[in-house]
C-alpha cells in the first residue's frame, strides 16, 4: 500500500472511522483469527484406524423387529464390547501407558508445534496430559456398525502413525487382559469342585487300605465266599462220615476200632463245621460284620468317583464356555501414515469466525437501533 | 429522571444509556399489562398452567409404575416433566406470537413501543411461568422422593437458556410473518402439535435407530433436550450435545428475527 495516494488514505481512514464498530466487532477478530491461523498455526496430520471388538461365538441374532427394538435399549452385544476398548482408549490409564512407553508429551511439544497449540507443560501432571490428549484423539463407536473408529492428530505424520499403533497394541492387550481375569474367573469354581472330588476319593482310597490293614484281609467278599464253600464242604464231608459211621455201626462191633476211627473222625469233622460257622457271623474279626464295613466303604468310593466324573464334565464345560466369550479385536482398517496435514481446518474457521461475528454485529446493531428509537 | 442530553438519535452514550433505561421501563409495563390481561380477572387460568403437566406427569407415572424401561436410572417421572414443561415454553411462545400485534396495535400509537419490547415482555412471561411450573413439579417429585435434585445445575440452566432464546428468536419470525400472511397463522398450531413428539420432548436419541438419529441430531430442539436432560439426570450422557451448533442457530434467527420484525413495523397501518 505504500504507492497509495493520500486521498485514497484519507478515504480508506475514514471508511474505517465511519465503520469503527463493525471494524473492533467484525473485522480485527477476524484478522486475528486469520493471521493466526494462516501465519503461525502449526500443521497437525491425523491418522485413523477402524476396528472390530468381538467374540468367537458366531450366533448372528436373527434381525427381528422386536429383536431391534429390544437392542435399541440395551445395546447389541457386540456395540458394548467395543464400548469397553473405547472406555479404556479414552481413559487416563492408556494415557500414562502411552506416556511411559512412547513418550506421548515430547511428541506434542516438538518444536513446530506453535505456541498455542502445542502442550504447555514440559513435565505435565496426568490430569493435563490426558486432557490436552483427548482433544487430539477420537474414540467413535458407531452404534449400527460395531465398528470403532479410532483417530489420532499430532504435529508429525510418524508421530500420529506411531501413537495410534500404540493405542491399539494397547487396546489389544487390555482385552487379553480381560479375557484371562474372565477365565479365571469362570473356570476357578469348577477347578475347585474337581479338586474336592479329588480330595474325598483319595480319602476313601485310604480308609479301604487302612480296613485291609487293620482287619489282616484283603477282601472280606472274596474271603467270605471261601468260608462258606470251605464250611459247605465240611457239612458235606460230615454227612459222608455220619453215613458211613451208621453203616458201620449196624455190621461192625461197637469197639471194633474202625468204627471208633470213624466216629472220632464225625467228631472232628463236627467241632471244625461249629467252629468254621462261628467264624463266619460271631466273634472278634467275623467275617459279616467286616463284609458290612467294607460295603459302607466300597459304596462311598463308587460316589466320590462319580462325583469326580461330574466335576471334571463340568469343568471342561466352564472352560469351553470361558473360551468362547473370549473378545478378539479385528482390525478393519488399518492405521495410516498420513501425508498431507488436514488440521487445522484454518478456511473453515475463518469463515465460521467473519460469519458468526457478522451475525453478532447485526444483532447488536439492530437491538441497538431499537433502543435508540426509545430515547429519541 | 430529567436527562439533559443530545436526543439527537446519534451513537451518543449518555443518548443510548437513556434508550435502555426507557427500554427496560416500557418492557416492565407491558409485562405488568400481559399479566393482568392474561390471569387478572379469570383467575384458573393461571392455575392450568400447573395443572396441565401435572396430569400428564400423573398419566406417565402410572404407565411407568414399578418399570424402569427408561434405561438406567432416568426416572420416567422427571423424564416427563421436563420434557412436557419445557415444550411448554416453546410452544407458548411460538403459538402467542401470532395474536401479539393484534391485540397491543394501539400501544404502537406510541413511539417508543416496539414490536420487540411486545415480544419480550411476553416471552419474559412466558419463560418465568414455565420455569415456575418446572420447579414446582420437580420439587415436589423430588420430596416424595420419585427424582433427584439436578445433577449438573449449569447444564441445566444453559439449557433453558437456549430454549428461551431459541423460542424466542423463532416468535419474533412468526409473528412478523403471521401479520401478513393469514395461511401461515392458521399453520403454526398444528406444527407446534406435529413438533411436540419430533422435539426430543419424550426420547433420548440413543432410543432411536441410526439413519433417523442422525438426521433429528441436527434439529435444534433435540440438541436442546439433550443438554436439558444430561443436565438433570446423572446417568444422561452428552454424546449428542453440541451447544455452538445450537447457539449458531439462535443467532441466525434472531438475526432473521430482527430484521423482519424492522419490516413489519413500517408495513403496520395504524388506523
Amino acid at each position: 500500500m505504500n504507492n497509495a495516494s493520500s486521498t485514497d488514505r484519507a478515504g480508506l481512514i475514514g471508511w474505517l472511522r465511519a465503520h469503527r464498530n463493525w471494524c473492533l466487532i467484525v473485522l480485527l477478530p477476524t484478522v486475528l483469527i486469520a493471521a493466526y491461523y494462516y501465519l503461525i498455526a502449526a500443521d497437525q496430520y491425523e491418522s485413523e484406524a477402524h476396528f472390530v471388538v468381538r467374540t468367537s461365538d458366531t450366533q448372528p441374532a436373527a434381525p427381528t423387529g422386536l429383536g431391534q427394538a429390544l437392542t435399541l435399549v440395551g445395546g447389541a452385544s457386540s456395540e458394548r464390547d467395543a464400548l469397553v476398548v473405547a472406555d479404556y482408549l479414552k481413559s487416563h490409564d492408556a494415557v500414562s501407558a502411552l506416556q511411559s512407553q512412547i513418550g506421548l508429551s515430547q511428541r506434542y511439544r516438538r518444536p513446530e508445534a506453535d505456541i498455542v497449540s502445542r502442550l504447555w507443560f514440559a513435565n505435565p501432571t496426568p490430569e493435563q496430559l490426558q486432557k490436552y490428549f483427548s482433544s487430539k484423539a477420537d474414540v467413535d463407536v458407531s452404534t449400527d456398525t460395531g465398528i470403532t473408529t479410532l483417530k489420532v492428530r499430532s504435529f508429525r505424520p510418524e508421530d500420529s502413525y506411531q501413537i495410534i499403533r500404540e493405542l491399539l497394541k494397547l487396546g489389544e492387550n487390555r482385552v487379553n487382559t480381560l479375557n484371562h481375569r474372565n477365565y479365571a474367573n469362570a473356570v476357578a469354581m469348577s477347578q475347585q469342585r474337581v479338586q474336592e472330588a479329588e480330595a474325598s476319593l483319595a480319602q476313601v482310597q485310604g480308609r479301604i487300605t487302612q480296613f485291609r490293614s487293620d482287619e489282616r484281609d484283603f477282601n472280606p467278599q472274596v474271603t467270605g465266599t471261601s468260608r462258606t464253600t470251605m464250611v459247605s464242604d465240611l457239612q458235606g464231608q460230615l454227612a459222608i462220615a455220619r453215613a458211613q459211621e451208621s453203616a458201620m455201626a449196624a455190621v461192625l462191633a461197637p469197639t471194633s476200632p474202625q468204627l471208633t476211627a470213624t466216629r472220632q473222625r464225625v467228631a472232628a469233622l463236627s467241632r471244625q463245621v461249629a467252629a468254621e460257622t462261628a467264624k463266619l457271623s460271631q466273634g472278634p474279626g467275623n467275617v459279616a460284620t467286616g463284609m458290612g464295613a467294607y460295603e459302607g466303604i466300597k459304596m462311598r468310593q463308587e460316589m466320590a468317583g462319580k462325583q469326580l466324573d461330574v466335576a471334571y464334565s463340568a469343568l471342561q464345560h466352564a472352560q469351553d464356555d470361558a473360551r468362547r466369550q473370549q473378545l478378539f479385536v479385528v482390525p478393519v482398517v488399518d492405521p495410516n501414515m498420513p501425508v498431507r496435514a488436514l488440521y487445522p481446518q484454518r478456511t473453515k474457521i475463518v469463515v465460521t469466525a467473519f460469519l458468526a461475528l457478522l451475525l453478532i454485529y447485526g444483532i447488536g446493531w439492530l437491538i441497538a437501533a431499537g433502543v435508540r428509537e426509545h430515547a429519541a | 429522571m430529567t436527562m439533559i442530553s443530545d436526543t439527537s438519535g446519534t451513537t451518543g452514550d449518555r443518548g443510548f444509556w437513556r434508550g435502555m433505561q426507557i427500554q427496560g421501563s416500557v418492557i416492565g409495563a407491558l409485562l405488568m399489562r400481559e399479566l393482568h390481561t392474561r390471569y387478572g380477572r379469570e383467575n384458573i387460568g393461571y392455575l392450568w398452567i400447573f395443572l396441565e403437566p401435572m396430569t400428564l406427569a400423573a398419566a406417565v407415572a402410572l404407565l411407568h409404575v414399578g418399570g424402569g424401561s427408561h434405561g438406567a436410572t432416568i426416572d420416567p417421572v422427571a423424564f416427563a416433566i421436563l420434557g412436557y414443561t419445557i415444550f411448554l415454553m416453546f410452544r407458548g411462545m411460538i403459538s402467542r406470537a401470532e395474536g401479539t400485534l393484534e391485540s397491543n396495535m394501539p400501544l404502537l400509537y406510541h413511539r417508543r413501543v416496539t414490536i420487540f419490547d411486545m415480544m419480550f415482555a411476553r416471552a419474559l412471561l412466558e419463560g418465568a411461568s414455565t420455569i415456575v411450573t418446572y420447579v414446582v413439579l420437580m420439587g415436589f417429585i423430588t420430596i416424595i422422593g420419585m427424582t433427584h435434585v439436578p445433577d449438573r445445575p449449569l447444564e441445566l440452566l444453559i439449557g433453558i437458556f437456549l430454549m428461551f432464546w431459541f423460542s424466542f428468536a423463532l416468535s419474533l419470525i412468526i409473528c412478523a410473518w403471521t401479520h401478513d400472511n393469514r395461511l401461515v397463522a392458521r399453520l403454526v398450531h398444528p406444527i407446534t402439535y406435529i413438533l411436540m413428539p419430533l422435539s426430543g420432548a419424550f426420547y433420548q436419541l440413543i432410543w432411536i435407530p441410526d439413519p433417523y438419529k442422525t438426521w433429528l441430531s441436527y434439529f435444534p430442539l433435540t440438541v436442546i433436550y439433550e443438554l436439558l436432560r444430561y443436565g438433570q439426570f446423572h446417568a444422561a450422557k452428552d454424546t449428542y450435545v453440541d451447544i455452538p451448533y445450537v447457539v449458531g442457530w439462535c443467532l441466525l434467527l434472531t438475526y432473521g428475527g430482527l430484521v423482519f420484525i424492522r419490516a413489519t413495523r413500517r408495513r403496520v397501518h395504524l388506523h
